[in-house]
């Protein structure tokens, strides 16, 4: 399946695009996608992943327009899916 | 310890007196704007014209301000407000707080009007009425720079020309672009007469605890640098937020008519003109940008209300029009809102070329708005009309303000658009200066995978983790209300505060460890959790005296009546009822009556500290 993925700063550095499409195997999870990015990309580990090796508090995700809480990094992706990857910051 | 001399300069007569403060009412509000707001509540007389002789204009810095620990260089100022309906306040970095202590004052409260443009000057101890000739009529960056060339070594909080002329959204400025912006502080200052502040001090403050203070000073240093947001901030700074609240849809556009714009804003086309990162005052993180166009900034705040606000999607465009406002020393979040107001009456043909002085306006011209800025800077034309804010809304056949982003009169603050965030909606309806973020964003809600667990922890209570849902929000709103309104006591930046951004910075238990040390006191957490609300029932008070009734607790129509129309946030509006029901559950936990009101034991409690 098709999986688009918008990553603001910092985790774009890091995977070296903003702007990524992605070909992914049926049933991925959304933390499954994390992790597979995170062996491609070895820069998004520090990012991405805790000194636990849990997902980062500070990644915050949405699946085409639904926040990803903490028990929804289970919930199966599927085709189509827009992932949008940002830093929660507030300031004006 | 720690305590430096309250002065009140009575601008009518000419005199200076110094008055006491007793550690009862220090440990009930602390300094900033919690003190401020107890002076206001006991000066200020109900009614009073805001731009009259009567209106109590107040400079006080924060508890901690002076003495190291980590982003602790802020005041607030507070008076009535002239733009808004309720109480004036905002708050200031820079590095004129600090002076201000070491100058050996830490409240300055002016009354009356002087009789000619004239300053105050605070060195060593003593405290001057001086004659502006000279200075009146520059702008804010002139001005400070003719104060350190004929003074030396100052520090001034000053006003531009538009606080000289009255426009109603004129701020206070120290330095290039720190800002007591909102609710027309600046006005305030022109209406007394009064140019600036200006401050030199080689004062020391007496520590009770100097060693363990400067230890602990390192150990919170050392925590704050350890979260993962500290050196974006640093490094990005908040135009980071333009491209988070962008793609997600949630950016006041066009006078919230759009909710998303165009990626040249995005953090990484501003770095383009960033000559480097600078700081305020015992500052370590560093979120500010000196641009390549001769100015600070830009912040979120500007990419926002003076970029796609106004339809402008070129960067260098935007940094000059943030560049021209903090020259001149207007707010940018009200100077984009009422700009964007006032172009979309235009388009929407309720207001002429009749109107506008032969002007077409249109979302997006850069020469038309920065040409505006100057002639409601000098009020001259139609920006005499905008200089007005919110008062022209008759004059601009918009009366009942249908078009207007504002509560309780005040411009929102932040380009986030609310309507999906409905913690967010609930926090700028409920703020005592009006539409703020900096009053209550309760930025948790934004934390998607902080555990139930934790949150419980924090705020005491359930809250439901779905963002688009009322449901409990109050709980999130009253948590960071109470906060919010703490750090603003001790003159701490908010940048480094748990609830404004991540759950691991500075909370109530480093306070107290900052305080306790500093003082000698022995406060303790639980003691210092009465301070937050203490000072909203205050502000409260104030704005009940002026008038406040339940229906100015609310938000703009658009936000009600409109759903956002693009993005991810596309279909999201405000339900009248939903929002109803928790502005009753909030009242409910503060401990006001139904109607908004507070009740009279706590009224006469907070009377009687003194
Ligand atoms: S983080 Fe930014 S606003 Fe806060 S004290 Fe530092 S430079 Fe000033």
């Amino acid at each position: 399946m098709r999986i688009s993925v918008k990553a603001l700063r910092p985790f774009k550095e890091a995977l070296g695009s903003g702007d990524l499409e992605l070909e992914r195997p049926e049933g991925e999870t959304v933390e499954g996608l994390i992790r597979a990015l995170v062996e491609e990309h070895p820069a998004f580990r520090d990012h991405a992943l805790d000194a636990n090796g849990d997902i980062d508090l500070t990644l915050n995700m949405m699946v085409s327009g639904r926040p990803v809480g903490e028990n929804d990094l289970d919930d199966p992706l599927k085709d189509g899916d827009e992932v949008l990857l940002f830093m929660p910051l507030s300031g004006g | 310890m720690l305590k430096r001399k309250t002065a009140v300069v009575d601008l009518t007569e000419g005199t200076v007196k110094d008055i006491t403060v007793s550690d009862e009412l220090r440990r009930a509000y602390y300094g900033g704007r919690g003190l401020n707001m107890h002076y206001l509540l006991n000066m200020l007389t109900p009614g009073a014209d805001p731009l009259g002789p009567k209106n109590v204009l107040i400079f006080g810095t924060g508890f901690l301000t002076g003495i190291l620990a980590p982003n602790s260089g802020r005041f607030n100022i507070s008076a009535k407000s002239p733009e808004s309906q309720v109480v004036g306040d905002s708050n200031c970095g820079g590095f004129f707080a600090p002076e201000l202590k070491y100058a050996g004052y830490e409240r300055v409260i002016i009354t009356g009007k002087a009789p000619e443009p004239s300053y105050i000057y605070i060195e060593d101890g003593t405290v001057e009425i001086r004659s502006a000739d000279g200075y009146w009529g520059l702008d804010t960056q002139e001005v400070q720079k003719a104060f350190k060339r004929d003074l030396g070594m100052v520090e001034s909080a000053v006003c531009g020309v538009a606080g000289e002329k009255l426009v109603r959204y004129a701020c206070v400025r120290n330095g290039v672009k720190n800002a007591a912006g909102r609710s027309g502080m600046g006005a305030v200052m022109g209406s007394k007469n009064l140019k600036a502040m200006v401050a030199r001090g080689t004062g020391g403050i007496e520590i009770a605890d100097p060693e363990g203070l400067l230890r602990y000073t390192e150990e919170l240093k050392d925590y704050i640098m350890s979260s993962k947001i500290t050196p974006i901030i640093g490094s990005v700074g908040t135009p980071l937020l333009y491209e988070v609240s962008n793609a997600f849809g949630a950016i006041r556009t066009k006078n919230s008519q759009l909710n998303q714009w165009s990626s040249n804003l995005d953090a990484a086309e501003i770095d383009k003109h960033v000559e480097k990162m600078i700081a305020c005052a015992d500052c370590i993180v560093h979120c500010r940008h000196r641009n390549m166009q001769g100015g600070e900034g830009p912040e979120y705040t500007a990419l926002g209300l003076v970029g796609a606000n106004i339809g402008l999607d070129n960067a260098d465009e935007v940094i000059r029009m943030n560049n021209l406002c903090n020259d001149l020393g207007l707010d940018i979040s009200s100077s984009g809102t009422y700009m964007a107001w006032a172009t979309e009456l235009y388009e929407k043909g309720l207001i002429t070329k009749e109107d506008t002085g032969g002007m077409e306006l249109e979302f997006g011209n850069f020469e038309q708005y920065s040409e505006l800025l100057r002639m409601i800077n000098d009020r001259e034309g139609f920006g005499d009309v905008l200089a007005e804010g919110r008062h022209a809304a008759a004059t601009l056949n918009d009366p009942e303000g249908d078009y207007l982003i504002t509560v309780k009169g005040l411009p929102q603050s932040d380009p986030h658009d609310v309507r999906y965030m409905k913690a967010f909606a609930l926090g700028i309806a409920t703020s005592s200066r009006g539409a703020d973020h900096l009053r209550s964003r309760p930025t948790l809600e934004i934390f998607f995978k902080l555990p139930a667990e934790v949150k419980e922890k924090i705020y005491g209570a359930k809250v439901n983790s779905d963002p688009t849902s009322f449901d409990s929000k109050e709980i999130p709103v009253h948590f960071s209300d109470n906060i919010f309104a703490t750090i603003d006591c001790m003159g701490l930046c908010k940048f480094i505060c748990h609830g404004f951004n991540s759950p691991h910075y500075l909370s109530y238990p480093h306070f107290v460890g900052l305080i306790n040390r500093a003082t000698g006191w022995e406060v303790t957490e639980e003691e210092l959790q009465t301070v937050g609300p203490r000072v909203i029932d205050t502000e409260r008070i104030i704005n009940i005296r002026e008038g406040l009734v339940k229906s100015w607790d609310t938000l703009p129509k658009k936000y009600f009546d409109d759903p956002m129309p693009l993005g991810q946030a596309k279909g999201h509006h405000i339900d009248r009822e939903e929002f109803a029901a928790a502005l009753d559950r909030y009242y409910e936990l503060r401990g006001w009556k139904p109607d908004g009101m507070v009740q009279e034991e706590r009224i006469e409690e907070l009377e009687g500290i003194a």
